[in-house]
């Protein structure tokens, strides 16, 4: 069992996405913005973080790249989860320090079977 | 007197009390009805959000026992909604909520958890009478079952959604066109072009394309088969869209167009090759830089030819430099991007002032990395 983070403005896909991890056998905690999320990660341990980019009050970018900046979170699985679908977005976002791109419309299917991959490939 | 504007005074003073009390009282009013709509809103997803979730863990179970039993026997997978269960009961409150809410959801999702949402509501009723509201007298009402529909994506109601594309609503209007594009349905295309061509005009081509562009792929052959078939409006929307979708099998009919009569038409075509990027059709596109062709059409054709990249484009490209400042700058940039070839010609004609700037601009450009480099050598 991993803890995930989830980061998202949208309550009706972090409601989805706590659904179907929680289901699969992980600890979920929610955020829907970009500082609360970096609040989350001082108070808990974290092992993976599933990551909206645009957000109110700090955007995905923003926290990717504070989190790579921090010795404490650079090591964080860091999973983008975005409409943000061009060429260049899917650069910068893998460019901030991001592990995956995922676009939406997601597979929440799909999005848990990256996170599991991402999680062994961590613990190796 | 005295007496006269106290009276005056006094009815005034009871005027404004009486305003000042009905404000309040409607605030007050309006308040409270905004709170239990919202409390009356709350409860309603808490009920339906549970429900919605139950339905993709019964897909999910269902898919995997599939999958289960598909690599025992060694068969391929089938639906997933012979298992589904039947659709929970709740009230017309909350089923409306939670109609709103799985649609919602639905279009934000795709595979097997997006397919079980729309079983979810084709098994409510919710589909059917959607596409039945979509043909209401109330606005309101049309509007919520075009959006419904538009967000679940379904085939079958291209023909209620084209047909809503006349709809006297601009609301309702936009919403067909989003939703013609969720479909994906080739079958859009021509209606969705056809609006750009309309004698009566009346939705912006922005949300057009932009609904043609959502479609991808599977609306290539229709877009292709508009450059031939359709208004120029229509004609030069599909060039467009054909450009951004990038698609390699879309420039031959591109290249065939490069002559339409149209002048906008052939610069979105010229854009559009350059966007895709294939070198075949080159020598075509630098057909179009010669000055029997209208500006616009020749300052496309050189970003394209930039674009593209073709060192054997940067003779043509020369010519323009010569020309005004527009086609000039236009044919420098596109110069910068031809490599040697096209830095050969651009110092050649460093004495353009469009030339050098575009120069100064590589320069400015390439200064950290030559400062970097020379650091590196002290």
């Amino acid at each position: 069992m991993a803890s995930i983070l989830v980061v998202d403005d949208d309550p009706d896909i972090c409601a989805l996405l706590e659904f179907k991890l929680t289901s699969g056998g992980h600890a979920v905690t929610v955020e829907h913005d970009g500082e609360a999320a970096l609040a989350a990660l001082e108070q808990q341990k974290v092992d993976l973080v599933l990551l909206d980019w645009m957000m109110p009050r700090m955007g995905g970018l923003e926290v990717c790249l504070a989190m790579r900046a921090d010795g404490r979170y650079a090591s964080i699985p860091v999973l983008m989860l975005t409409a943000k679908a061009q060429e260049s977005d899917v650069q910068r976002g893998l460019a901030a320090g991001a592990d995956d791109y995922i676009l939406k419309p997601f597979s929440p299917r799909e999005v848990a079977a990256r996170i599991d991959a991402s999680l062994a490939r961590a613990v190796r | 007197m005295v007496d006269a504007n106290g009276g005056l005074v006094l009815r005034l003073t009871v005027a404004l009390t009486a305003l000042v009390v009905l404000l309040v009282c409607t605030t007050v009013v309006t308040r409270g009805w905004r709170r239990r709509r919202e409390r009356a809103r709350t409860a309603a997803e808490a009920v339906a959000r549970p429900l919605i979730l139950a339905a993709l863990d019964a897909e999910n179970s269902a898919a995997e026992s599939e999958s289960a039993s598909a690599s025992e026997s060694g068969s391929g997978s089938g639906s997933g909604n012979a298992l589904a269960p039947n659709p929970p009961q709740v009230s017309p409150r909350v089923g409306r909520y939670l109609d709103s809410m799985a649609s919602a959801m639905a279009g934000k999702l795709r595979g097997g958890d997006r397919a079980a949402l729309v079983e979810l509501l084709r098994r409510r009723g919710s589909v059917d009478r959607a596409l039945r509201h979509c043909r209401s007298v109330f606005t309101g009402r049309r509007l919520r079952a075009v959006e419904l529909v538009g967000s679940l994506g379904l085939v079958e109601a291209v023909p209620e959604l084209a047909a809503r594309l006349d709809d006297p609503d601009d609301e309702v209007r936009r919403a067909a066109v989003r939703a013609l594009g969720r479909t994906a349905a080739p079958d859009a295309v021509p209606a969705l072009l056809a609006l750009l061509d309309a004698p009566q005009r009346r939705e912006s081509e922005h949300y057009i394309t932009l609904a043609l562009l959502r479609m991808g792929p599977p609306a290539v052959e229709q877009l292709t088969a508009a450059l031939r078939t359709h208004g120029p409006n229509g004609r030069r929307a599909a060039a467009k869209v054909l450009g951004w979708l990038g698609e390699p099998h879309a420039a031959g009919p591109l290249q065939a167009a490069l002559d339409d009569a149209e002048p906008a038409v052939r610069s979105a075509v010229v854009e559009a090759l350059g966007r895709i990027g294939l070198p075949a059709p080159a020598p075509a596109m630098r057909e179009l830089l010669r000055s029997d062709q209208p500006s616009p059409v020749r300052v496309a054709a050189a970003v394209a030819l930039g674009r593209l990249g073709d060192p054997r484009s940067a003779e043509a490209l020369a010519g323009l430099l010569t020309e005004p400042h527009l086609l000039a700058r236009s044919a420098a940039s596109a110069l910068a991007l031809l490599g040697p070839a096209g830095l050969t010609v651009l110092r050649a004609h460093a004495h353009v002032p469009e030339v050098g700037e575009v120069l100064i601009g590589r320069a400015d450009a390439e200064l950290p990395d030559l400062v970097t480099t020379a650091g590196g050598r002290s």
